[in-house]
């Protein structure tokens, strides 16, 4: 019966992991651009025309020029959700997540920062490994564009992935 | 009783290796982004090294204050030079500094106009040694080069011109070639 005992212990410390259904979705900030499809999990971000030197951006978008280069910038909120399934265990459960951020596209001209964390394709860069569930977390966008670059449109997607810890 | 005992054993182990081999869950989202970058020049005024000091100095739209002058006697502001021509007229001058820089567009130099606001018939404005009106724009630079470019302002005053303030704007526009 001791036996019988030890792995009953055993089986209560491991059970939360299968229990915990993730869902991400996309706000927009109350100080940032509004989101196209803000409350899904695929959402746009469109700053429209914009110039270094001229024009003022858009409400919530922020345009700061340095010598070489000028960023747009605005912040978008994040949310996590960690939704309990089954069992009534409960001595393990996921108390955070880690958010990553990866460029759909490579792009060796603009420099694309997610929370103050720059991003490429090749990877995926952590934001957080500290996610709080059920809060809507603000990071900041930014893009960084040097002026020796050509008029036009830049486009990418910012794939974002949240992992229970 | 033996039997029943390890079969619940079994149960047990199976339960917790069933658990044990549980990995962490995620989600994921994505953000499309897009922004259409438009070119621009950036026009800007600073205060030269050896010129008077420009109120705004930096900024698009500044003020050059020389204050109370007179062909004879009297201050010279620092970075202000007087020269008197003869018995005809005099002139009053300092050097201040364009800044344009232009971005995301394919440009080499730009060209650089300046004209008067106010038409003024008896005082002679120059930049450099272009003379500025207010009739037209005049070309002080058609191959200028992007970064800070030292002009001399010179204001030419005939001395029947009676005492009192002169005070007039200087538009400039810079153009991309």
């Amino acid at each position: 019966m001791g036996f019988v005992s030890l792995v009953i212990s055993r089986a209560s410390g491991q059970c939360l992991p299968l229990v915990c259904s993730l869902t991400l979705t996309l706000q927009s900030d109350a100080s940032g651009i509004a989101l196209g499809g803000s409350g899904t999990n695929s959402a746009s971000l469109s700053f429209g025309s914009l110039q270094a030197f001229s024009g003022n951006p858009p409400a919530g978008v922020s345009k700061t020029i340095g010598s070489t280069n000028w960023t747009i910038s605005t912040p978008f909120d994040v949310k996590v959700n960690c939704q309990n399934l089954l069992l009534s265990c409960s001595l393990v459960i996921s108390q955070s997540y880690t958010l990553t951020a990866q460029l759909q596209v490579a792009d060796t001209v603009n420099t694309w920062r997610v929370g103050g964390v720059a991003l490429n394709s090749t990877a995926a860069s952590t934001l957080t490994s500290t996610g709080a569930y059920r809060q809507a977390t603000a990071y900041v966008f930014a893009l960084t564009i040097p002026f020796a670059e050509p008029s036009g449109t830049i486009s990418n997607t910012v794939n974002l992935v949240a992992i229970s810890n | 009783m033996r039997k029943l005992c390890v079969l619940a054993t079994v149960l047990l182990l199976s339960v917790s290796l069933g658990l044990g081999t549980a990995s962490a869950t995620s989600a994921s989202g994505s953000v499309a982004v897009s922004v259409t970058v438009a070119s621009s020049l950036d026009l800007v005024f600073q205060t030269d090294g050896s010129g008077l000091s420009l109120a705004n100095s930096g900024m698009s739209s500044v003020t050059a204050a020389f204050g109370t002058m007179s062909a004879y006697g009297g201050s010279v502001p620092s970075g202000v030079t007087r020269t008197v021509n003869g018995t005809t007229n005099w002139k009053i001058s300092t050097p201040f500094d364009v800044v344009i820089q232009v971005a995301n567009q394919t440009s080499s130099n730009y060209t650089l106009t300046a004209q008067l606001q106010s038409s003024d018939s008896t005082n002679t404005w120059q930049i450099g040694t272009t003379n500025v009106t207010s009739a037209s724009s005049a070309t002080l630079t058609s191959t200028g080069s992007y970064g800070n470019t030292a002009y001399t302002f010179n204001l030419t005053i005939p001395f029947s011109e009676s005492a009192g303030t002169i005070s007039n704007t200087i538009n400039f526009v810079a153009t991309a070639n």
